[in-house]
């Protein structure tokens, strides 16, 4: 640095008299005001919303899970329990050290089974500040874990469903999801029965999530769930669902039902079916159970009695359309008894023409064959009814609505409709809840209501006489139990195809027992069975069977020796 | 006059003012940065690896830089203009083949003790050379030639430190030239047409030379709740904070946000938001308010000035200072994208605070020299 340099610079000239020397105190004076404008927004009016802010992410809130109620059979047994487990949450900020991480991804992986690489991935892209990444573990691991401490682990309690009985009845009973919320069945109808309400674990923390010793610490202890008792017997139950399996074999059939229920208030002892639930939701053409329901309504009406006769020559024409019998047999002079015992169809085209159009909608409508049944598992399917009024109507449906086709109906409806035929006529509310007894031990029990009156004790007493009559046809009878008096129809109806009728077939037998005072209505049906045999063939023994077992299990004294050779 | 001596004239011309208001500044950064570091209730360490000690050492070390470069002729400075700005150059060069990556962008020399960060310098001497332009040019803009010889020149440290990545700092670049070209009275029309092309350019920038951090950064902040755990993290931290605090915050060491470290770089880049949530819209009036001193002092020292390089050095720094201030006050507000520009005096950090005091040091030679040109 030298004199000539600075001499260099002593010769510039002065600085101009610009005035914009002091613009830029314009701009800076704007660059300001803008955040002067920014702050006082944020900090005065804003003020008391962050405040809020600032506390959210200082308070740890996590939810203690209420333990779910259990449920019960009707005589007390447990059919789901609630065990205590732990879940398992991640603090995602402990986690943003990839090293510690490791570690504590580790431990975790070594107790739980899980795969570590995973488990740090999951916590690494979750945008939670607790991450969830176990549900459920066992008793004894949780408490492993908490001796471990890994780093950033909070376990809380919850509860696992655990059944006693395998998967007995699961179709009934159905899940929950891992957010503790039923999603099918009992659990599902009853979710705000047994879930209980839900605690508060509220608490500071610092920001990798820790709790802070000695900071806020409220807990608000969870209320457990009502406990249920269902009309389900589950010993009932086991039986039916090995007789539906062992039918299912034996026939090679694709799905089927069995449905035994209390007739006289609805109480459902046992509920077996393939599909799952397919007793509820699936519709089908019932066949020739529906001929009780037309001899009930003829009874009921009085144009017809048990003796009455008609001459059956094995075919009728309804406008035009040739109805024949089952293998086009003829059985001559008949009475309205033979034809249940016989299943014609040519009588019940004879009653129905009877009873007319107007008369047997009516009924099927008091029957309440074309409503739900209401019962308390979801996704109840309704029935389909075709009346004259529909526009696809013909006057050949009538008759062969007489012997169950042309009509779709559920299973549950068809055994709601069978018991009020015998039950002395009125409908029952099919239901499954028995009671419920609440944690601080308040009952409460299923709301029975008077059914609808659809027809007279006197044609039920009929109607249990001639279907005594149809299981006591012949010196033997594959429906016919050993030790108990029993009445009952079969079923045999092809699937309905496009515009006519598969080769496919649907059988089935609805029975009850014993004749006086009857304890159980029984639905058994099978779908396509590929051995073709009929519904007395096929479903006949499992009914007989069912009888058997189910009548001793509800204190049912024998009604009947068995006197049949076999 | 420039003999390495000083006058005792010379000493009385000597903004000591300047001084105060900058050490004031560096005390409330001192304050605050104890407050970032440390677990509320705990004291003060005396160790090198104190981030307080740290700042105290280097604000002392600044100190003397400027009382040195104060003592300095500001035209010695620019006469060695072209050779500071060619160092300069080479260091940024340097720094791409050799320099120290840290948080995915090479911005340090790891010189052991501290890192050196040549962009601060490079701020520098952008703004001596450009004053050195211009005042040779005949102390005006008028001519076209010399307004994009001017852009020229400050296009290769600006394009050097925007690859490595650092958008804040070469921003500062960009407001130090359109700062110094304005006030060297650049004639309306040609700011126009500059400013129109840059407007067209934006798009392929936007494409070719933006990162995609940088993108996400930017539409963080049109909508920060949008990504509250990755990008949008500090800016939503930094706002609760500050806006948690109130017209009189929530007292010294006593902010959730900051103790409970909720927000990160707490003594760095978001410095600005402790003394938010701690000292409140007060505090940051008062921080405001001295900030607001020293661009007085510092323009006066431009209006002081006996020739157009002293008066351009006076706004070339007190634009890169202020622009500094309110970029980084906007990102802690949650108005600007997250760039990493620290609050100047106040955030720790060496070269920053070296630099800032450097700058403080040319313009007390600004101030100390002027009259001796003018009664010549």
């Amino acid at each position: 640095m030298g004199e000539a340099a600075t001499k260099e610079y002593m010769a510039q000239r002065s600085a101009r008299k610009t005035r914009r020397v002091w613009l830029p105190i314009l701009l800076f004076g704007a660059c300001f005001a803008v955040l002067l404008g920014r702050l006082v927004h944020i900090q005065v009016i804003n003020h008391d919303n962050y405040s809020v802010q600032a506390e959210n992410t200082l308070i740890g809130n996590d939810i203690l899970e209420a333990p779910r109620g259990k449920i019960f059979d009707r005589n007390g047994q447990p059919l789901v329990l609630s065990i205590d487990t732990w879940d398992l949450y991640i603090s995602t900020r402990a986690w943003s050290v990839n090293e510690t991480a490791k570690q504590a991804a580790k431990t975790i992986a070594h107790e739980t089974g899980l795969d570590d690489k995973k488990l740090q991935l999951l916590v690494h892209e979750s945008s939670l500040v607790d991450q969830v990444v176990a549900r459920d573990l066992s008793y004894e691991t949780g408490l492993k874990l908490m001796d471990l401490a890994p780093l950033g682990a909070v376990l809380l309690p919850n509860t696992a469903r655990s059944y006693p009985n395998g998967k007995l009845a699961l179709e009934i009973l159905g899940f929950i999801g891992t957010d503790n919320l039923g999603l099918a069945g009992i659990e599902a109808v009853y979710d705000s029965l047994l879930a209980g309400e839900p605690g508060n674990f509220v608490y500071e923390r610092d920001s990798r999530g820790t709790p802070i010793p000695f900071g806020i610490h409220i807990i608000d202890e969870p209320a457990a769930g009502s406990s249920i008792k269902l009309t389900i017997d589950r010993r009932i139950q086991s039986i039916a669902e090995k007789e539906l399996a062992r039918a299912l074999k034996e026939n090679e059939g694709t799905g089927g039902t069995i449905v035994i229920m209390d007739p006289f208030n609805g109480e459902i002892f046992a509920l077996a079916s393939e599909p799952e639930l397919s007793a509820i939701t699936q519709l089908y053409e019932p066949g020739s159970v529906l001929k009780v329901i037309t001899a009930a309504i003829g009874l009921d009406l009085e144009i017809i009695t048990p003796e009455t006769t008609y001459f059956d020559t094995g075919i009728t024409y309804v406008h035009g359309e040739p109805i024949q019998n089952w293998e086009s047999r003829s059985y001559g002079l008949t009475t309205m008894t033979e034809v249940l015992q016989h299943s014609i169809n040519t009588g019940s085209v004879f009653m129905v023409e009877q009873i007319g159009a107007e008369n047997f909608h009516k009924y099927l409508e008091r029957f309440s064959f074309n409503t739900a049944t209401g019962i308390d598992l979801p996704k109840e399917a309704e029935g389909i009814v075709p009346t004259p009024d529909d526009k696809n109507w013909s006057p050949v449906d009538l008759a062969t609505q007489s012997f169950g086709q042309s009509i779709s109906i559920t299973p549950l409806q068809l055994i709601r409709a069978f018991a009020a035929t015998i039950n002395g006529g009125y409908l029952v509310q099919p239901h499954i809840l028995m009671s419920s007894l609440s944690e601080s031990g308040e009952q409460d029990e299923f709301e029975k209501k008077q059914g609808l009156k659809v027809i007279s004790p006197e044609t039920s007493t009929s109607i249990r006489e001639m279907l005594n009559k149809v299981v006591n046809t012949y010196t033997w009878h594959p429906a016919r139990p050993r030790h108990y008096s029993s009445g009952g129809k079969s079923g045999t109806a092809n699937i309905p195809a496009m515009g006519g009728y598969s080769e496919d077939q649907i059988i089935s037998f609805m029975s009850f027992a014993p004749l006086e005072n009857p304890r159980v209505v029984i639905l058994v049906k099978i779908d396509r069975n590929k051995n073709k045999l009929t519904g007395t063939e096929a479903a006949g023994p499992v009914i007989a069977r069912l009888i058997d077992k189910t009548l001793p299990l509800l204190n049912v004294p024998p009604t009947a020796r068995y006197v049949g050779v076999k | 006059m420039f003999r390495g001596t000083q006058t005792p004239q010379e000493w009385a011309r000597f903004d000591y003012l300047l001084v105060l208001i900058a050490l004031a500044l560096v005390a409330y950064g001192l304050i605050l940065i104890h407050s970032g570091s440390t677990e509320s209730g705990e004291g003060l360490k005396i160790s090198f690896n104190s981030p307080v000690i740290r700042q105290g050492i280097f604000a002392i070390g600044s100190l003397v830089a400027m009382i040195i470069l104060s003592r300095l002729d500001y035209h010695a400075l620019l006469h060695y203009a072209w050779w500071i700005y060619g160092i300069t150059i080479f260091l940024l060069i340097l720094l791409l083949i050799i320099g120290q990556t840290d948080f995915g962008s090479t911005r340090w020399f790891d010189l052991g003790i501290f890192q050196l960060q040549p962009s601060e310098f490079a701020k520098i001497s952008l703004i001596l050379i450009l004053a050195r332009l211009i005042s040779d040019r005949g102390g005006d803009l008028k001519s076209l030639k010399t307004l994009l010889f001017s852009l020229l020149l400050s296009i290769p440290p600006l394009f050097l430190v925007f690859i490595q990545p650092d958008l804040g700092t070469s921003i500062i670049f960009i407001t130090i030239w359109v700062g110094l070209v304005f006030v060297a009275g650049a004639t309306r029309r040609h700011l126009i047409i500059l400013g129109a092309f840059f407007l067209a350019l934006i798009p392929f920038i936007w494409t070719f030379g933006v990162e995609d951090y940088q993108i996400e950064r930017i539409s963080v902040v049109l909508n920060a709740e949008e990504d509250p755990l990755d990008s949008g993290y500090n800016p939503i931290q930094a706002q609760i904070a500050i806006g948690s605090g109130g017209l009189f915050g929530k007292g010294l060491f006593e902010g959730e946000q900051t103790q409970l470290n909720f927000l990160k770089v707490p003594t760095k880049d978001f410095i600005f938001s402790v003394l938010g949530e701690e000292l409140g819209f007060l505090g940051a009036i008062l921080l405001l308010g001295l900030f607001l001193l020293l661009l007085w002092r510092i323009l006066r020292a431009a209006q002081f000035s006996g020739d157009t390089a002293g008066q351009l050095l006076a706004v070339g720094i007190v634009t890169m200072i202020l622009f500094q201030l309110f970029i980084n006050i906007a990102v802690n507000l949650g108005i600007f994208p997250v760039t990493g520009l620290p609050l100047p005096f106040v955030s720790a950090g060496g070269s920053s605070l070296l630099t800032l005091f450097i700058s403080l040091g040319i313009v007390q030679s600004v101030v100390i020299h002027h009259r001796a040109y003018r009664q010549n």
